[in-house]
């Protein structure tokens, strides 16, 4: 048991230093949310699949430039297709201004041809705080396994024009290379955006 | 969509712009010059004048947040060498950290001047573009006239003063850090590194800051970034795995002073 203690001790600063609280290869925290729609959704219920979460905030320009020029609806159609999970997040506070009724969401997504799987709402901002995400938007991708693969940007374009400029889409880059069962070359890029309104 | 579209330029009084906001100016936008000598290269400044409780950012906007960018936007032949940026301040979120500036600030611009217009007065148009933040962010930009045949000699005098106060509020060379003897290690973690600093050259406690640059291929945790009594630790996940990098580049402040510095790393 000292020897355990003692291990524990020296594995400390490793353990305490990663810059981000979930690390790409960490089993996903699970959580339970309540969408748009009022319907719960659990990670859990969805092992077995792979998940994307996008955190949101239609109050951002630099989400609305990339629903605008239908760059992130684009990858959604095609990867829910292909039997992937997309959830949106939304971890505004109810009491900042872009803070939205379910309704007024449902019209945002609709207008933007969201084809996401769920929108989620996180207005307590707990599971944004233990994903860490820091922007709007922000990527995780969540493998069949449950593990983390991908933490990061859409993509390179770190700009408002919504991926116009992008040289790669490191979203759709994981997503082609889980689904050709390879392991994800480009796991945790900086993610670029506005700030989550926790 | 709205909301940018809400965000109108107004063309106000010769080469200032208002990016406007709920029917107020946001963010005022104007060339400053203090040189009527314009060889190969010279300086020119863009002051963005911000609403308070607004920013706008600095190189390395930190988690979230765009820095300001300039370009010429003509055919004339003057180009944009380098964009100087002020010394920043650091600004905190919920476990976020972004850097830049409030109230107003000047970005010094080195222009290289084309080979047949060397030593004349320029004429060209200046494309900018800033992201400005409060409790939402806006982004912003504005393409402003450069014509030094249409600048007084007293603009011109009133431009140098402003120039020089924001010169001297860019990093200095920070020679006194004696960086050849800092102790600074990379250890390996799960994800990539810890770096820990013992600044050599400096008193302990002297270093209020560290504002960081980017690092090629790594994601730096920010908000977790630790002064110590002789230095700082960060730590940083690899984005590449072939990522790996020889030193530390970032600004250090003293009192109200930023130090340029570049700390070689051992690993």
């Amino acid at each position: 048991m000292k020897n355990l203690f003692i291990a524990f001790l020296l594995l400390l600063p490793f353990m305490s230093v990663s810059a981000n609280p979930v690390s790409v290869g960490d089993a996903a925290p699970d959580f339970s949310l309540k969408d748009i729609t009022g319907k719960t959704v659990r990670l859990s219920d969805l092992k077995g699949k792979t998940v994307v979460l996008e955190w949101t905030n239609p109050g951002c320009p630099f989400v609305v430039g990339h629903y605008a020029n239908g760059n992130i609806p684009a990858v959604q159609a095609k990867y829910t297709a292909k039997g992937v999970v997309w959830l949106t997040i939304n971890s505004t506070n109810a009491e900042h201004k872009d803070a939205k009724s379910p309704e007024e969401f449902q019209k945002v997504f609709a207008e933007w041809k969201s084809s996401a799987t769920a929108n989620l709402l996180d207005g307590d901002g707990s599971v944004g705080q233990t994903y860490a995400a820091k922007t709007t938007p922000h990527m995780y991708i969540i493998g069949a396994d449950g593990k983390l693969v991908y933490n990061g940007a859409v993509d390179d374009d770190r700009s408002v024009n919504g991926g116009a400029n992008a040289k790669i889409n490191y979203v759709s880059a994981a997503l082609d290379e889980l689904l050709s069962s390879k392991s994800v070359a480009t796991s945790t890029t900086k993610p670029y955006g506005c700030s989550v309104k926790y | 969509m709205k909301k940018i579209l809400t965000i109108l330029l107004t063309l106000m009084a010769g080469t200032s712009v208002a990016q406007m906001h709920e029917g107020k100016p946001l963010v005022n936008a104007s060339i400053v010059c203090g040189t009527r000598s314009f060889a190969k290269t010279f300086i020119i400044g863009v002051k963005l004048r911000v609403a308070d409780g607004w920013h706008t950012y600095w190189k390395n906007p930190g988690d979230s947040g765009l820095p300001f960018e300039a370009e010429v936007d003509d055919s004339s032949g003057y180009v944009v060498k380098e964009v100087q940026f002020p010394t920043p301040k650091r600004f905190i979120g919920d476990g976020s950290v972004s850097y830049g500036y409030d109230d107003s600030v000047v970005f010094l611009l080195r222009i290289k001047s084309p080979e047949n217009a060397i030593g004349k007065l320029p004429k060209f148009k200046l494309k900018t573009s800033w992201l400005v933040c409060k409790h939402i962010c806006l982004p912003g930009s504005a393409t402003l006239d450069f014509d030094a045949s249409q600048i007084s000699t007293d603009q011109t005098a009133e431009g140098k003063k402003l120039i020089d106060r924001w010169t001297a509020r860019m990093p200095q060379p920070g020679a006194g850090f004696n960086l050849e003897n800092t102790n600074a290690v990379a250890i390996p973690t799960k994800n990539g590194f810890v770096v820990k600093v013992e600044f050599a050259g400096v008193a302990p406690g002297t270093v209020t800051e560290f504002y960081p640059e980017d690092v090629p291929g790594f994601v730096l945790n920010l908000s977790g970034l630790k002064l110590t009594d002789t230095g700082f630790e960060l730590s940083m996940d690899k984005s590449d795995k072939d990522a790996a990098f020889t030193a530390i580049r970032g600004v250090a402040k003293i009192e109200t002073q930023g130090y340029a510095i570049t700390i070689p790393v051992k690993q």
